[in-house]
């Protein structure tokens, strides 16, 4: 036994010491690891919204390029989730994510900063099977309603259920992934179902209904989501976490101006967003208002409202403190030296 | 698969049409500016003419009939939803060579290669409940015994069932929210234990633990006729019977995709005669397992801490003894929060007169993402998957009879595993093996050893 004991400790002590090495001085990073959580569900190896616009023009690529750093861009199927899991694994350095996995993960301890904007208010739509009897989401009572637990849109999913009269609770609610809720609408085995203009697909080859959307709610009710850091990177690399967030910027002016719009519509289309469903979806919208990078008060008010209602639904046990979570200093060195300023309202 | 997707989408098309749709084709023509990409569009509609759409349906119907009938043809075609997968074991075995020319036939000595393992799996489901998932499920699958735990060092390639159970599920599956309840009838594995519950390809070391295997005749099956000490519990040999298993007060964590419950339990009722066999005598045996987990998030550092417990109480027969009781106690201790994990296994036993036990500690270190169950599911063109190398260290103890002196057996194996693709991993061991002075005293076989294996799964 006492041999075991010892063997026990040297092989821990190993560990630990692996574990534990500090390097003080960190040279370049060989890889920058990103997440997004913004997959068209299609396989593909692009996201979509202003981070795939980033990835589009491969402006990180062009930055780090002659240093020898790789850009990594991890699409994750499991959408904020799978991005969380991974960002409490240590395999990634930055996250597109939306307000809830963010906000459920800052909460569960994981230490990120909030450093810019990456979805301004996108719409949700729900769906029925496109002979069903239901006609709006005060009819869903007792039905059984698809949403991507864990996700933005189960936030915006109580939200649209508190605005008609109805809990979670008055729901049978199915946790189904983005392919899986369109598989799921399609054969019937579940009467309603939320997501987004993924859903327009569906809608056009009179598969299913829409029959509500948050256009019709206050704006707050719609999507958003953030760039995040993790702390470890930013700590050891500031330099190099100011000049991603500033090629970030440029990314999100350049998919802002109109003259821009079919490279905007690429962009998301390799994602599998189709352009007539991005054209139909952001109908009367700004580019400038769809691709802002900064932190808006009607986002950091949303994340706000947001951490409350996670808080009192229950999905977070300790509140998320949102001044000391947002890291203002990246976008605004970023928008300083592009002189862009002023430029978002 | 592609064929049935083609098909589908062929279907739809051609309904679209024969619907009656006006179809407008619009060309998109790009004006490249800056940056060598966009600027802006210029559309142009063109109708489609009648003939024009005549010609699509004729092409379409043409594809159609093509595709039944190549469906027809080539098409493998069951009577219940089938899924084959399978698992194979290519291995190097070399002994130290002090030890070598113990042997009275030293060519069987070397050690070299063989195929340790083959096994085919043949499952689906009986009944599928779209919604809730209560489904009737099968599996059914072979392998050839020579690498597991074959009962003398010649191969052997001959195909026997291994699991042969259909299981159906009480409780909705599909809730990650709600608990579990599961009956499995048929020939499988014994609820006792951890490592022995494993699957084949999520085992650490290429040999089991000593306490886990049927049959300790060589330190390498297949390899070597040396008469190693003796006989293990036999914990991943399979039984015929009825297990009951399922879960308690589970809690998910959707922001993770994390599901845990904090109590596991399962029960079986067996023949205790071992698999492909009928029973041997006039009892059942029973077998249960009760283990708990720590019920904390995803993020929390005690994820993946597990405590169990496990015990068996039955009857075997043999001619010398006739027939005599047989009891099993374990304890295990796991902790796996990627990268570091341990496992800790405590078996005790007695066979009629004879008590036995063995102790397994393992200690690992993953380098990657493999275990990483979100961050494999991405977006990829290609055959991407990551790779991941897993260096443990293993101390196993085994003593066969703890009525005598200096009678433990000690394996202490250093190696890697390399996850070189989706499901193939690359194994490496170096087994170091102290006999106490009463075993080494009636064995004179090999007993350093290091063993190469690849194992893949389709």
């Amino acid at each position: 036994m006492k041999r075991l004991f010892i063997k026990i400790v040297t092989v821990a002590a190993l560990l630990g010491f692996g574990e534990h090495t500090v390097i003080a001085d960190a040279p370049a990073p060989k890889v920058i690891r990103i997440g997004s959580a913004y997959s068209g569900g299609y396989g593909k190896p692009y996201g979509w919204g202003t981070p795939g616009v980033l990835q589009d023009l491969g402006l990180l690529e062009q930055e780090f390029r002659t240093e020898g750093i790789e850009i990594q861009w991890n699409i994750f199927k499991g959408a904020g989730p799978a991005v969380n899991e991974s960002l409490a694994n240590n395999t990634l350095d930055f996250a597109f994510i939306g307000d809830l996995p963010a906000i459920v993960s800052k909460s569960a301890g994981l230490k990120t900063r909030f450093i810019a904007n990456s979805i301004n208010g996108l719409d949700y739509y729900w769906a029925t099977p496109a002979d069903s009897p239901i006609r709006s989401i005060r009819d869903a009572k007792g039905k059984r309603v698809g949403v991507f637990k864990g996700t933005a849109t189960q936030l915006a999913l109580s939200r649209i259920l508190a605005a008609n009269g109805l809990k979670e609770s008055d729901v049978r609610i199915y946790n189904l992934g983005t392919a899986d809720l369109l598989a799921a609408l399609k054969a019937r085995t579940i009467d309603v179902g939320i997501g987004g203009n993924n859903l327009f697909a569906l809608r056009n080859q009179g598969i299913v209904r829409i029959i509500g959307s948050t256009k019709e709610y206050p704006k707050d009710f719609r999507a958003y989501g953030g760039l995040f850091v993790t702390e470890k990177f930013a700590n050891a690399y500031p330099a190099i976490t100011r000049r991603f967030v500033k090629r970030y910027v440029e990314a999100a002016k350049w998919g802002s101006e109109e003259v821009h719009r079919q490279g905007v519509l690429t962009a998301n289309a390799k994602a599998g967003v189709a352009a007539a469903d991005f054209t139909e979806d952001n109908k009367g919208r700004p580019l400038s208002d769809i691709n802002n990078p900064t932190l808006t008060p009607a986002l950091l008010n949303h994340f706000a409202g947001a951490i409350a209602d996670a808080k009192r639904l229950g999905l977070i046990r300790q509140t998320v403190e949102l001044d000391t979570w947002v890291d203002r200093s990246y976008i605004n060195a970023a928008l300083s030296d592009l002189q862009l300023e002023g430029y978002w309202k | 698969m592609k064929k049935r997707n083609t098909k589908i989408i062929v279907l739809l098309l051609g309904a679209y049409l024969a619907g009656g749709h006006a179809l407008h084709a619009e060309v998109k023509a790009e004006s490249v500016q800056e940056n060598g990409r966009d600027a802006g569009s210029a559309n142009t509609d063109q109708v489609v003419t009648r003939e024009e759409l005549e010609g699509v349906r004729s092409e379409i119907a043409t594809l159609q009939e093509r595709l039944d009938r190549t469906y027809e043809r080539n098409t493998a075609q069951t009577l219940r939803p089938l899924f084959v997968s399978g698992i194979a074991q290519l291995r190097y075995s070399r002994f130290e060579n002090r030890y070598r020319n113990n042997f009275g036939n030293p060519q069987d000595n070397q050690g070299g290669f063989s195929l340790n393992a083959l096994i085919l799996n043949f499952q689906g489901n009986l009944k599928r409940d779209y919604e809730e998932g209560r489904n009737i499920n099968y599996l059914f699958s072979v392998v050839t015994p020579s690498g597991l735990n074959a009962s003398n060092a010649t191969p052997d390639y001959t195909l026997k069932p291994l699991d042969a159970y259909i299981s159906y599920h009480f409780r909705p599956s599909l809730d990650p929210e709600g608990s579990l309840l599961q009956l499995i009838v048929g020939q499988q594995k014994k609820p006792f234990g951890l490592e022995a519950l494993a699957a084949e390809d999520k085992k650490p070391t290429i040999l089991s633990a000593q306490s886990a295997r049927a049959n300790l005749g060589a330190l390498d099956a297949g390899v070597n006729s040396g008469a190693f000490p003796s006989n293990g519990f036999g914990l991943d040999a399979r039984d015929i019977g009825v297990v009951l298993k399922g879960d308690l007060f589970p809690k998910y964590d959707a922001a993770f995709r994390y599901r845990v419950a904090p109590v596991e339990y399962s029960i079986g009722l067996l023949n205790g005669s071992g698999p492909n066999a009928i029973d041997n005598n006039g009892r059942k045996d029973i077998a249960g397992r009760l283990v708990f987990n720590a019920p904390v998030d995803y993020s929390s550092i005690f994820r993946g801490l597990s405590a169990g417990g496990s015990i068996y109480n039955g009857s075997a027969f043999s001619t010398a003894l006739g027939q005599y009781d047989v009891r099993r106690a374990g304890a295990d201790l796991s902790y796996v929060n990627t990268p570091i994990g341990f496992t800790y296994e405590f078996v005790h036993g007695k066979d009629a007169s004879t008590t036995k036990q063995g102790q397994t500690l393992t200690i690992f270190y993953n380098i990657g993402e493999q275990f990483v169950s979100g961050y494999k599911a991405q977006d990829r063109y290609d055959d991407w998957y990551p790779t991941t190398i897993q260096p443990f260290v293993r101390f196993d103890w085994w003593d066969s009879d703890t009525s005598e002196t200096d009678n433990v057996t000690e394996i202490t194996t250093i190696g890697l595993n390399w996850f070189l693709a989706q499901t193939t991993k690359f194994q490496l061991n170096y087994n170091i093996v102290n006999l106490g002075e009463h075993v080494a005293a009636t064995y004179s076989g090999p007993r350093n050893q290091l063993l190469a294996q690849v194992q893949y799964s389709f």
